[in-house]
């Protein structure tokens, strides 16, 4: 069977940290989509991340205009240092540019995930249901557990999620239903196949961790996968286009 | 059809490698102490092997490397004997029980078993420690194989000075280029007796097609660390990679079977 493939763990621009090889363009992305197979890509920008939100995300909804496979996820920052906007005026800006996702990187941004904090914003998130991605690096178990129960509409995505965290994983997923994850480091042996016998399957999401890593290593994830072709479909794009068409253009 | 092609395409679609000779030079039989392994056991790795259509696993076993080498590669043993088609053991070594050295030479000598697995963990005797010397001086004698697990300098650059004074021994290299790319590099062009295996959790771009730049596609060999490691995800990083087709072959199994027998 032909998977249509959605890739939920992308880059692109230059990064502080690229190593030598790694690929920034917009086009070396498109030929290496092509050459995996994969139709489909939820992007951040590099400058989102590396330098300022705003920036970035702007910057991405310039290089992104027009494109049809290619969706972009928008970092976020506290509402109360106004870089970004109210978050009333920054979803509906999420809505009018077809913004797919958001994505918080409070350590490298240096603030909290406490409702204190990031509260007026994520309850906009989750009105709107938005997707929002966490980057394994910048959070707690805990602050995810506590975050999947106070916001129970937003789709939570941690991405770069490693082979080692099962013990972690497995106890959040017995409680939140909200909360998924994507391939790109998570190579455990078999681990799709096990997590089918735990009816997990719907919680995974394919993701390539682009252009840090070579994509095909998460495609085969998928097509060698000890899964049915129903799941293969479902992890390869199926889930996350669910995710992505669950989102409420009419909030706020 | 492009000269990388067949693979890709197989990489795309899921299928087995039909026909092709694919050695799985690196994984390992048992459980772990800090996370958990869904799926250790030696059918699970069987059915895992023949997704990809790896035919034959050269492994080490964990509880040797963590523990109880005697009971450990006594397993790895009898696992062979038990499915000698498709498991080959690497005897583990340990470096702060010197009193067993000679008996864990001699388990691979009676075994047939050519081949030794070193690895650091929980005992932190760097790899040029005096108690590895009876082991390198036995596989300088036997042409014998070390895979050694390797996170950079400051593994691969001790193994540089082994392979100088031991230049009969082979030494295989696990995990190459998962950080400082450049003493693998270095490792591979000042010694003969140095080859690189390629698996690696972390699927850094590009990495795969410049360990074959260092080395040459006849001194690369493929593995998958199973259990840790899936193969779904470390025949990936082969398939796809931007090299002819042939190349891919030796990578995948032909220099394996030349190497370790």
């Amino acid at each position: 069977m032909t998977l249509s493939m959605f890739d939920c763990n992308c880059m692109v621009g230059m990064r502080a940290d690229r190593r030598p090889g790694e690929p920034w363009s917009l086009e070396q992305l498109r030929a290496d989509m092509q050459s995996c197979g994969i139709a489909d890509a939820l992007i951040t920008h590099a400058m989102s991340r590396d330098l300022d939100p705003a920036t970035g995300n702007r910057e991405l909804g310039r290089l992104l205009a027009g494109t049809r496979n290619l969706h972009a996820c928008w970092a976020i920052l506290p509402p109360a240092t106004h870089e970004l906007g109210t978050p009333a005026d920054f979803v509906r800006e999420m809505h009018a540019q077809h913004v797919a996702a958001a994505i918080a990187y409070p350590h490298t941004h240096n603030y909290s995930l406490s409702d204190w904090s990031l509260g007026p914003l994520l309850a906009a998130l989750a009105a709107a249901h938005m997707p929002l991605l966490l980057p394994f690096t910048q959070f707690s178990w805990d602050e995810a557990e506590r975050l999947c129960s106070v916001y129970p509409d937003i789709p939570f995505i941690v991405t770069g999620l490693n082979y080692r965290q099962l013990r972690h994983l497995l106890p959040l997923w017995e409680k939140h239903r909200n909360l998924f994850v994507d391939l790109s480091w998570c190579s455990i042996n078999d681990g799709l196949g096990y997590l089918s016998e735990r009816g997990a399957v719907p919680q995974v999401l394919f993701g390539t961790n682009y252009p840090r890593y070579d994509p095909g290593a998460a495609v085969t994830m998928v097509t060698y996968a000890r899964i049915s072709d129903e799941e293969k479909s479902a992890v390869a794009g199926g889930t996350l286009r669910k995710i992505i068409n669950g989102i409420r253009r009419d909030r706020p | 059809m492009s000269q990388h092609e067949r693979f890709r395409e197989a990489g795309i679609s899921g299928s087995a490698l039909a026909g092709e000779i694919v050695i799985d030079a690196h994984m390992h039989f048992g459980t772990f102490h800090n996370f958990f392994i869904p799926r250790p056991d030696v059918e699970s790795l069987i059915q895992s092997a023949r997704r990809i259509g790896i035919q034959r696993m050269y492994g080490s076993s964990l509880q040797a490397i963590r523990g109880d080498a005697e009971a450990g590669n006594a397993f790895a043993v009898a696992l062979h004997r038990e499915h000698p088609d498709a498991f080959f053991p690497y005897i583990v070594f340990k470096p702060n029980y010197p009193e067993l050295a000679q008996q864990t030479i001699d388990l691979a000598e009676s075994s047939g078993a050519k081949r030794f697995k070193i690895h650091d963990d929980g005992n932190d005797f760097p790899y040029d420690h005096e108690n590895y010397f009876p082991l390198y001086e036995h596989a300088n004698r036997t042409h014998s194989v070390i895979l050694v697990h390797t996170f950079g300098k400051v593994h691969v650059l001790p193994m540089m000075t082994m392979a100088a004074r031991y230049p009969e021994m082979k030494i295989l290299l696990a995990h190459s280029g998962i950080v400082d790319e450049e003493c693998y590099r270095d490792a591979v062009r000042r010694h003969d007796n140095i080859f690189l295996e390629t698996c690696s959790s972390m699927a850094w771009y590009g990495l795969l097609e410049r360990l074959v730049g260092m080395a040459g596609p006849e001194r690369v060999l493929f593995g998958t660390d199973m259990p840790f490691m899936s193969p779904d995800q470390q025949i990936g990083r082969i398939l796809f990679a931007k090299i002819p087709d042939d190349q891919k072959r030796q990578i995948l199994g032909l220099n394996a079977q030349r190497l370790l027998g």
